[in-house]
């Protein structure tokens, strides 16, 4: 019978290997775009051609995933504490 | 003062003198606000860091990515907004040196698909074995079983070590990356294709993924 610990471990593997889906860019490439992709997220609109390949490599990719949210969290902030007057952006 | 567009914050910052200088420091405050911001906010490793020292921390964060930002204005493509694009840089900068100094004396030998690894790794909700019935629970032991003679078999063992690395020990991709001699795009791909191998192999063994996730999650 398996332990607990094993079953532990091995029940992240199957967790990692179920979500494997076909992922088309890499973490460069993620990378790339995550800016615009950050800016489309906040405008609540859905990603489509290469910002959906860039959604896809972020469900699976852990670090770009975190980086995400992060870059995420800091534009939120930065606009948050501007001094500046609104812009036609905003609203 | 307004908000710059895009095409202003290029202009000024190639400019000269006092143009370029004002640009910089508009640039520089808003960067450091907002990876204060996250320092403070998002980082449970630097709770206890005082407000000085996270002030610290993201100037110098900022100091060192406002340089790469400006080596890499013609790389600019204007398809976000140029503060977003400058703090992209500021966030990958500086995630990737809190991990350096995270896992400074993280070492990948003897990682093992069973080995035992020295920081603690918060352990997986897992159904505990009584809640379990006794047909569920020697399903899991067989997937269990199947699950590790595939890693040992299936896998590369560079695959596996990246794997095992990456699935259960939670290490961040760049770090193992670095730790293999490798860059941080082949070894997500790496990683990704021994997932496909895995996933390719367990579907051929007959094993319903969605079902056997549900023998070890909560
Ligand atoms: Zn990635």
């Amino acid at each position: 019978m398996s332990t607990e610990r094993d079953c532990s471990r091995i029940g992240r593997i199957v967790r990692a290997v179920a979500g494997t889906e076909e992922d088309t860019i890499t973490c460069d490439d993620c990378y790339d775009h995550i800016d615009q992709y950050v800016e489309l997220l906040e405008a609540g609109e859905s990603p489509e051609g290469v910002l959906l390949q860039v959604q896809r490599h972020l469900e699976q990719c852990e670090c770009c995933e975190y980086e995400m949210q992060a870059l995420v969290r800091m534009i939120q902030s930065m606009q948050e504490s501007d001094d500046a007057p609104p812009t036609s952006g905003q609203g | 003062m307004t908000e710059r567009t895009n095409e202003q914050w290029l202009a000024d910052l190639r400019a000269e003198g006092e143009r370029r200088s004002s640009a910089l420091e508009a640039l520089r405050a808003r960067l450091e606000r907002g990876m204060f911001y996250f320092l403070r906010n998002d980082r449970s490793d630097l709770l206890d860091r005082s407000s000085d020292d996270l002030q610290h921390m993201a100037q110098d964060f900022v100091q060192d990515a406002l340089l790469k930002v400006l080596e890499n204005l013609d790389t600019f493509r204007g398809e976000s907004q140029f503060t977003t694009w400058a703090a992209k840089i500021t966030t990958r900068l500086a995630i990737s040196e809190l991990r350096r100094i995270r896992y400074r004396d993280y070492s990948l030998e003897g990682i093992t698909v069973d080995g035992e690894i020295q920081p603690a790794v918060t352990p997986l909700a897992i159904s505990p074995a009584e809640s379990l019935s006794p047909e569920r629970h020697v399903e899991r032991d067989s997937v269990v079983a199947l699950v590790q003679n595939a890693l040992e078999n299936v896998l590369t063992e560079r695959q596996r070590t990246a794997l095992v690395a990456l699935a259960i020990e939670g290490m961040p991709v760049e770090e193992i990356a670095h730790r293999m001699g490798t860059n941080r795009n082949a070894l997500y791909k790496l990683v990704h294709d021994a997932r496909m191998k895995l996933k390719t192999h367990l579907q051929n063994e007959g094993i319903a993924l969605d079902y056997v996730l549900g023998l070890f999650s909560e």
